[in-house]
């Protein structure tokens, strides 16, 4: 099997997108992740960070990173809203800084100034030595920018052989990055760039393959195998508080605004393959179902494939999922955590003590984590 | 006078002599009359307290009759009639009887005596009166009799009874010499009711009792007088009846008393207590508003002029509530009494003047927007656009007096809810124990509260008002203390030039930044207020801070909480004030992109710009979703607190409104894409430019030194007598116990070096180097306990002093690297960016024994200019290299070092580094040779720690963090 895209982008954080190559084990308890020095953990995380190793998690915070592993609890923090991953090679990254795994001194990436006024970090990713960072620049007494850097990792900059562009749109929005390094941004004035590497690696621009307008004001975004999904809300009341927060992925807690939303599929060209409407409050970024197929998590949970709207399930209540490899699903709503499979039905299901506040996260071997208001389970495989 | 005359002579048939005593009868008896009133407690006409009736002719031709008996029954005997004429008038008038002294005369000269009910026997106004005064408090029930005689009365309602041989008695008063026929017997007197068809009132004087939380009548205390016109009484009691209401009768009917008014005043400093109802008068006269809490003081005088009443007993409404002038003649049955509420307010510039109403009683206020503070400072009613709350309330001001019922206390609130400040247009009016001043009868509202402008500290662009609410407890750590508030006010007035409007089409600042400005003011204030008791919109956690004197509060001191007030008003002129009208604060809302400021006007932008004080241009930019001065960006929690906040410009140049300076360096422009914050030249001495979540840095929440300026005003403001409470409480400090720190923000009076009253952003500063070294007294706050230097959730001891490194370094590049963005990276990635990040920058501080600044940071701030696209001035002109300290060429070719006006070094792009910070402090070939690029170590301060320690003369050591 190969690995779906989604899946090289490790990061935690409400932007999510992710889908896994593994596929649904058989579940039937959650039992509370805690850390070897028995550390009390930071409740209502963002997400939960799996890393390769079962021995190795974390919890992707609004303020930066706890990483758990056997030694203990390790806190990582950045000056604004940064993305964490844990490496497969034992390093944390956390905004621009890169602890190694060896405990050697900490790596600062390129550029610096990016990282020193606040900012959230919307998406990045690493790929044969490129850095790539999309950033909503977020400083006072500035213009909204979202930013994309591409820089050689780790390079000195006088070191200018080393393949680098930038792109700035002055508004707020959001971003995904494809593992061919094309970047697509979507922002708050209807607009969608995608961009690629320039032919030239000494230009400072990059490629604007497609610049589009789109009809509604998108806010979620994510790279498929091929392409680019995008959600955007319908109606046109909601409040400039909640568009912010949507397009920041931070969770909807506390704020009853509901929108009709429309989902979109577009290939790398920017070139719309089809485009579908949905009666339900999407929050999560499109969730990649495997081939054409694409899962929306919201107020409920729906499927589209190809287009058509296969099945939706309008609960009214938050939900999160992660897809697995054959386009199931795992999913936490309320109390409750299960797999959701292909034709939309319940097929495993139990509750936990606690409300669920993030995607669950799915180890190598299929076991499940999900975050609470005040805890961190663990959902594990059973074996006959 | 001993005469014991009952019965006319000679004996009608039956009648009988009492006692069968044998009475000589020595003149012929004319009249037998009984004197009667209304006695309001018996609820029926009763025979007046001993009394004598007189016929006179003139000043030596009358007849004065008998005492009256207990039945109010006396005699008038015929007179001597010889050599008077026959159609010559007689009149008849009323004698009290006042015990104990030897003559009534007392009753002619005063005009009018008064009837104790409780003793049934006639008193003398000097009797009544206090220390000469009707300013009178009494618990006895006095009614006044007005001096009585039959042709008044006649002209005021006639009487209840006429002798028959009278033939004009009736209109006149007046009888002939030829009319005086007997009339009258001792079982059928000729009742001459004093009060025959005089209006009677009954009138309810309520307040409101915070402790019972409901409304009360006054205790039996005050004496209520009736004037017709000004001075003329008509009527005068303290007769209280059980419903608490107070009975008055009046000398003339309805239509006599066109200007019927009523009054009463009290002692200085009178009031009563609501747990017993008892009025006393506090000899020495003092009072202190922290007996608010018990007591209730009373009107020194009070006119039901201008007020506005309503009839019956139940509560007052705006739907019973009338003018007096309506209601001047109601309350006339014991049932539904005139009611009146001493609550009631009104707004007054000098304390005797109703605004808002001119001499003629026309309503003259251009402006129905007021906000009503209750004792938390909480806004009452607070107004709402859809869901948004307006800094005002919901209470139009249309009328004055205010309704207490609406505007002084709320219904089942304790003393917590009571009204202590209004605002209107501008201007802020205290509500105390003040009344509203004024001739009584003449004068409108005299006694109603007086909500009095209130005249704080001004400052340059707010005031700073200390309201006193000792009244009030609040739960302070643990436990009940007396609650003040000190106010920082902004009066705002929100516009969108003219001179803005776009060739076509709306100026979308006015249709839209207005609203949303507005929207927006009562949020900000919600950020700065958060943990004040009458911010209903605190987040949570919020932020508790709290002024306290230094040694901790002890019992019955206050604990004084801040609230700062954005208020906005209607009219662009604020409310004359001593002849003062300005236009403070302009909120000025504009359409072109442009950076935001705060200052008087204010300038806030739909769009952001790099230009301060943006042009109008023809065709404004499309803003986008989120103004530019609205709330937006991420939400940060606060390290020792985990408070939630996202930026907010608004609130941040509201900030500056309240006279508090920026704290962000001014940032020198990147070239297009690049990025970095770092200080250009023009930029200030900024010490807490690393903690981004500081309001006047990064637009956050507010910090524990915000307040430290209120300290200094309020030692200021001690001095005044009004404040006496608060000298005991000096010096103050500010206290802010968060989840993991306990803070105490102080500065040092005196600390060597610096002003008496420094503030945290006072400097002084000297040379060493190239660098200027800016010293800061700082204190225990948020700031100082980690973020002013160390990265995200690392706590430390405070710091209590700053030392802020500065060299101006201009970078020019020649094409060994060609690209402005690229440039830019290699001085901000390799050099100057390390010491704008928090994480990455030299962290040291200078350690010496005192007894202040023993933990001074050392902030390192280079400024720079990039040569190829140098700043642009505030003033429009363009940063030169002349006012470098150290110019730096990246270039090809041999490296090299001139001295002068600036340094200028020659250096290849792979130097750029950390030595360039070394050589500012120490610019030696040496150190430009050595080219040392290592980041800062403790060794390289030693020049910065030589120069505290000679400033101060104290051994001090560079220690790192
Ligand atoms: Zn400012």
């Amino acid at each position: 099997m190969s690995l779906p895209a989604s899946l090289a982008q490790i990061f935690g954080g409400g932007r999510r997108s992710s889908r896994v190559a593994v596929t649904a084990g058989r579940y039937d308890h959650a039992e509370p992740l805690v850390p070897p020095d028995l550390a009390s953990l930071p409740s209502a995380p963002d997400a939960v960070l799996m890393a390769g190793t079962p021995t190795r998690w974390g919890l992707q915070l609004p303020a930066g990173l706890v990483v758990v592993d056997l030694q203990g609890t390790h806190a990582f923090e950045g000056n604004g809203r940064w993305l964490g991953a844990l490496e497969d090679d034992g390093a944390t990254r956390l905004g621009n800084r890169v602890w190694p795994a060896d405990g050697s001194e900490r790596q600062l990436l390129r550029p610096i100034g990016r990282f020193v006024e606040p900012a959230v970090q919307l998406a990045a990713s690493w790929h044969d030595e490129l850095w790539i960072t999309a950033l909503q620049r977020t400083a006072p007494f500035a213009p909204p920018q979202l930013v994309v850097e591409v820089r050689a990792n780790g390079s000195r900059l006088d070191d200018e052989a080393a393949p680098r562009w930038c792109f700035v749109w002055p508004r707020r929005g959001t971003a995904a990055i494809a593992d061919d390094g094309t970047v697509a941004i979507a922002t708050e004035d209807h607009a969608l760039h995608i961009l690629a590497a320039p032919t030239d690696p000494a230009c400072r621009d990059p490629e604007v393959v497609a610049q589009l307008e789109l009809p509604y004001e998108p806010y979620g975004l994510s790279a498929t195998d091929d392409g680019f999904l995008v959600c955007s809300a319908i109606d046109g009341d909601v409040t400039a508080a909640v568009a912010l927060r949507r397009r920041l992925g931070l969770r909807p807690h506390g704020i009853p605004a509901a929108w009709r939303t429309e989902v979109r599929s577009l290939d790398r060209r920017g070139d719309t393959r089809w485009a579908a409407v949905l009666d339900m409050t999407v929050w999560q970024p499109p969730i990649d179902g495997g081939g054409d197929r694409v899962l929306l998590a919201g107020r409920g949970l729906a499927c589209i494939e190809g287009g058509a709207v296969q099945w939706t399930r309008a609960l009214g209540s938050e939900l999160y999922a992660t897809a697995f490899a054959d386009g199931s699903a795992a999913v936490g709503v309320g109390a409750h955590v299960g797999v959701v499979d292909r034709a939309g039905t319940m097929v495993q299901g139990f509750a936990i003590p606690e409300v669920v506040v993030t995607p669950p996260s799915i180890g190598r071997d299929g076991a499940l984590a999900v975050g609470t208001q005040g805890r961190t389970y663990l959902v594990p495989v059973i074996h006959d | 006078m001993s005469d014991e005359v009952f019965s006319p002579f000679p004996s009608p048939a039956g009648g009988k002599t009492p006692g069968s005593a044998e009475v000589l009868y020595l003149q012929r008896a004319l009249f037998v009359l009984q004197g009667r009133f209304f006695d309001p407690i018996a609820k029926a006409d009763k025979p007046l307290p001993p009394h004598r009736f007189a016929l006179a002719q003139s000043e030596t031709v009358f007849s004065e009759g008998s005492t009256s008996d207990a039945d109010g029954v006396s005699t008038i005997f015929a007179p001597d009639t010889t050599g008077v004429a026959d159609d010559a008038t007689w009149e008849l008038y009323l004698i009290p009887i006042f015990a104990g002294r030897p003559d009534s005369d007392a009753y002619a000269t005063d005009g009018e005596a008064w009837i104790d009910l409780d003793t049934r026997k006639w008193v003398t106004s000097e009797d009544v009166k206090q220390d000469k005064s009707m300013a009178i408090l009494t618990t006895r029930k006095l009614l006044r009799i007005p001096v009585w005689s039959s042709a008044r009365k006649a002209a005021t309602g006639g009487f209840a009874a006429t002798p028959p041989s009278a033939s004009d008695f009736g209109t006149t008063g007046l009888l002939r010499t030829s009319e005086l026929q007997p009339f009258g017997n001792k079982s059928n007197p000729w009742v001459v009711q004093v009060d025959h068809q005089w209006l009677r009132t009954w009138v309810s004087l309520r307040c409101w009792d915070p402790v019972a939380k409901k409304n009360r009548t006054l205790p039996p205390s005050v004496l209520v007088t009736s004037t017709q016109g000004f001075g003329k009484v008509v009527g005068g009691s303290s007769v209280m009846l059980p419903d608490g209401s107070i009975y008055l009768v009046h000398a003339g009917r309805k239509e006599d008393l066109s200007k019927l008014a009523y009054e009463f005043s009290t002692p200085e400093v009178s009031f009563f207590t609501y747990a017993d109802g008892k009025t006393v008068v506090r000899e020495d006269k003092s009072f202190d508003n922290a007996e608010l809490a018990t007591h209730y003081p009373l009107p020194r005088a009070w006119c039901s002029l201008g007020q506005r009443p309503w009839l019956g007993t139940g509560e007052p409404s705006s739907s019973n509530r009338k003018p007096f002038a309506d209601l001047r003649h109601d309350g006339t049955s014991a049932d539904n009494p005139l009611s009146f509420h001493l609550d009631d307010l009104v707004i007054t510039t000098d304390g005797a003047q109703v605004f808002g109403v001119d001499n003629d009683g026309k309503w003259i206020a251009k402006s129905d927007r007021i906000t009503v503070f209750d004792s938390l400072l909480a806004i009452r009613k607070q107004a709402k656009q859809g869901s948004d709350p307006m800094p005002w309330s919901d209470l139009p001001f249309t009328t004055q007096p205010l309704a207490a019922e609406d505007h002084y206390y709320v219904a089942d609130k304790g003393p917590e809810a009571i009204t202590r400040v209004l605002e209107h247009e501008g201007r802020l009016f205290g509500v105390d124990r003040r009344r509203v001043r004024g001739l009584p009868g003449f004068d409108p509202c005299v006694g109603a509260r007086a909500a009095k402008l209130s005249r704080g500290i001004t400052l340059s662009r707010s005031e700073l008002h200390l309201f006193d609410t000792r009244w009030v407890t609040h739960e302070y750590k643990g436990k009940p203390a007396p609650l003040a508030h000190v106010m920082a006010y902004v009066p705002t007035f929100i516009d969108a030039p003219k001179a803005d409007d776009p060739a076509t089409g709306p100026n979308l600042a006015r249709t839209m930044g207005i609203p949303r400005c507005l929207k927006l003011m009562a949020a900000a204030a919600a950020v700065w207020n958060q943990g004040h008791p009458g911010n209903h919109a605190a987040p949570s956690p919020a932020k508790r801070y709290a002024i306290v004197p230094e040694g901790g509060l002890k019992d019955k001191q206050a604990v004084i909480l801040s609230r700062a007030h954005f208020g906005v008003r209607k009219l662009e002129d604020r409310i004359d004030f001593n002849g003062n009208v300005d236009k403070k604060i302009r909120i000025l809302i504009h359409p072109q992109a442009g950076r935001a400021t705060g200052g008087d006007p204010m300038h806030l932008y739909l769009v952001y710009g790099d230009t301060i004080l943006a042009p109008p241009v023809p065709n404004p930019p499309v803003p986008g979703k989120v103004f530019d001065f609205e709330p937006a960006g991420d939400s940060v929690g606060d390290r020792v607190d985990d408070v939630e906040s996202i930026p907010f410009t608004l609130a941040h140049e509201l900030g500056h409104s309240m006279d508090l300076p920026d704290e962000y360096v001014e940032r020198a422009h990147p070239p297009d894409k690049a990025a970095g914050s770092v200080a250009a030249f023009q930029s200030w001495f900024r010490p807490f430019n690393h903690d981004f979540t500081s309001f006047m840095r990064g637009n956050h929440v507010p910090r524990l030194r915000y307040l430290w300026p209120h300290v200094m005003q309020l030692q200021t403001l001690a001095v005044a007598d009004e404040f006496a409470w608060l000298k005991p409480q000096l010096p103050l400090v500010v206290e802010y116990e968060a989840p993991k720190a306990k803070m105490r923000y102080q500065l040092p009076k005196g600390a060597g070096k610096f002003a008496d009253a420094p503030t945290p952003w006072s400097m002084r500063s000297d040379n060493l180097g190239l660098a200027e070294l800016g010293l800061f007294l700082a204190g225990d706050d948020e700031s100082t306990r980690g973020p002013i230097i160390l990265p995200p959730k690392k706590l430390t001891d405070p710091f209590d002093g700053v030392v802020v490194v500065v060299t101006k370094f201009w970078f020019t590049f020649d094409d060994s690297i060609s690209d402005d963005k690229d440039r830019w990276e290699l001085l901000y990635d390799e050099f100057v960016g390390t010491y704008y990040d928090r994480e990455e920058c030299p962290k040291f501080f200078l350690q010496s024994s005192g007894p202040w600044l023993t933990r001074v940071l050392v902030l390192f701030q280079p400024r720079i200019e990039f040569g190829p696209k140098p700043s642009k001035r505030d003033d429009g002109t363009v940063e030169a290299v002349a006012s470098a300290d150290i110019e730096v060429r990246v270039r090809k070719g041999d490296r090299s070092r001139t001295t002068g006006k600036p340094h200028v070094l020659c250096i290849r792009k792979g130097d750029m580094g950390h030595f360039l910070m070394r050589y500012a402090l120490s610019p030696t070939q040496a150190v430009f040779d050595d080219r040392k690029n290592k980041k800062l170590q403790a060794d390289d301060l030693a020049g910065i720690n030589g120069w505290f320690s000679n400033l101060f003369g104290r051994s001090s050591k560079v220690v790192p963090l």
